[in-house]
């Protein structure tokens, strides 16, 4: 039993290995796409960090498998420009919704602020802003780990207690393809119809090389 | 537009107003972002117009809120960072603008949700033109608030 679950794993490896290689070399013949951001090189995998949800389920890395994935770090207290963003990013959804894109995709707002945003919050956080938008959030450490495989930073004072106290974080949003691996950064201020066909370039590229 | 405003404060210049040192800048559309339930902050953004001689707005308030903070935003090595300021420089004729992602006000322990639809007042103190007192519409961003109109 042992030996044939090594024997798969060794034919599974030779297979990542072998698509990865096919990947790399299509890559190199497909031009990376020119966007407000940038796509990265070779997607990054992410961490293996457990989340909690809006419904404070854990939520875990592979699942943002099967779908491509857009995420937001932000927090509920902040007041401009992360309602700013959700308001582009639920129009981002519409556009590629008449756009008939047909390419599943679920939007991600990611709080760096536990202390203050529960699941509970985030839940009626969220639903304000789209009934399909998901919200996320996790330990200090988890975060951590997250915010830096996705080239995001943020920043909660140290001397963070009670309820008034501002919160950095990086207004990219993130690019995660179906294998939930970190496909490209969007950078602000994002507009609806550049991000969706920015998105629409990413997707045709990727299709085309698998 | 512009030769229209000349002309008011040109008007307003050659009026005269006894009673203040300086005539209050002038301000334009203003509106609060309506917040999601719970929320406990909100933002204003207005435009800001100071007549004859520069200004600067060195505060604000409103029945709704305990404290009006005026923040500007900047990107610091990638990352976003909402700061306060003490005070917001307005240089003679120029229309300083409040927008999304950028300088706002911030309505801190708000003492009920901003409603869409309803009027919010607010007080503004300008170190040379006095308070300004104006009600301020609260108004709904989102992209199905505005599908629905």
């Amino acid at each position: 039993m042992k030996t044939r679950t090594a024997t798969v794993a060794a034919g599974v490896a030779a297979l990542a290995l072998g698509l990865g290689t096919w990947l790399v070399r299509d890559a190199l013949r497909s031009a990376t796409p020119e966007i407000d951001g940038y796509v990265l090189a070779a997607p990054r995998d992410l961490p293996a960090v457990e989340l909690v949800d809006e419904h404070a389920e854990a939520f875990r890395p592979h699942d943002f498998v099967g779908h491509w994935s857009f995420l937001y770090f932000g927090y509920t207290y902040c007041p401009d420009v992360c309602p700013l963003t959700l308001v582009e990013l639920a129009k981002v959804k519409l556009e590629l919704a008449a756009d008939g894109f047909a390419e599943p995709s679920t939007f991600y707002f990611v709080s760096v602020d536990p202390a203050r945003d529960t699941p509970a919050r985030l839940r009626e956080y969220v639903a304000y802003f789209d009934q399909e938008l998901r919200g996320l959030t996790g330990s200090a450490a988890a975060l951590a780990a997250l915010a830096q495989a996705t080239d995001t930073v943020f920043g909660v004072p140290d001397d963070a207690t009670g309820d008034n106290y501002l919160v950095s974080h990086s207004s990219n949003v993130v690019l995660l393809d179906p294998n939930g691996r970190v496909h490209a950064v969007f950078a602000p201020p994002h507009d609806p119809s550049r991000l969706a066909g920015d998105f629409a370039k990413i997707v045709e590229r990727y299709d085309r090389q698998r | 537009m512009f030769s229209f405003f000349r002309a008011f404060v040109g008007l307003s210049l050659a009026l005269g107003t006894a009673a203040a040192a300086a005539a209050p800048p002038m301000v334009t559309d203003a509106w609060i972002r309506a917040t999601p339930p719970g929320a406990v902050t909100a933002a204003a953004y207005l435009t800001i117009t100071a007549g004859g001689a520069a200004d600067r707005l060195v505060g604000a308030a409103t029945p709704a809120a305990a404290t009006v903070e005026i923040h500007t935003t900047a990107s610091v090595a990638g990352s976003q960072h909402m700061m306060r300021i003490a005070e917001l420089t307005l240089p003679a004729g120029e229309a300083v603008r409040l927008e999304p992602g950028g300088r706002h006000l911030m309505l801190i322990d708000l003492k009920a949700p901003m409603v869409p639809g309803t009027k919010v007042a607010l007080s503004l103190l300008f170190a040379e033109g006095g308070t300004v007192e104006i009600d301020v519409p609260v108004v709904d961003a989102r992209a199905q608030a505005a599908a629905s109109h």
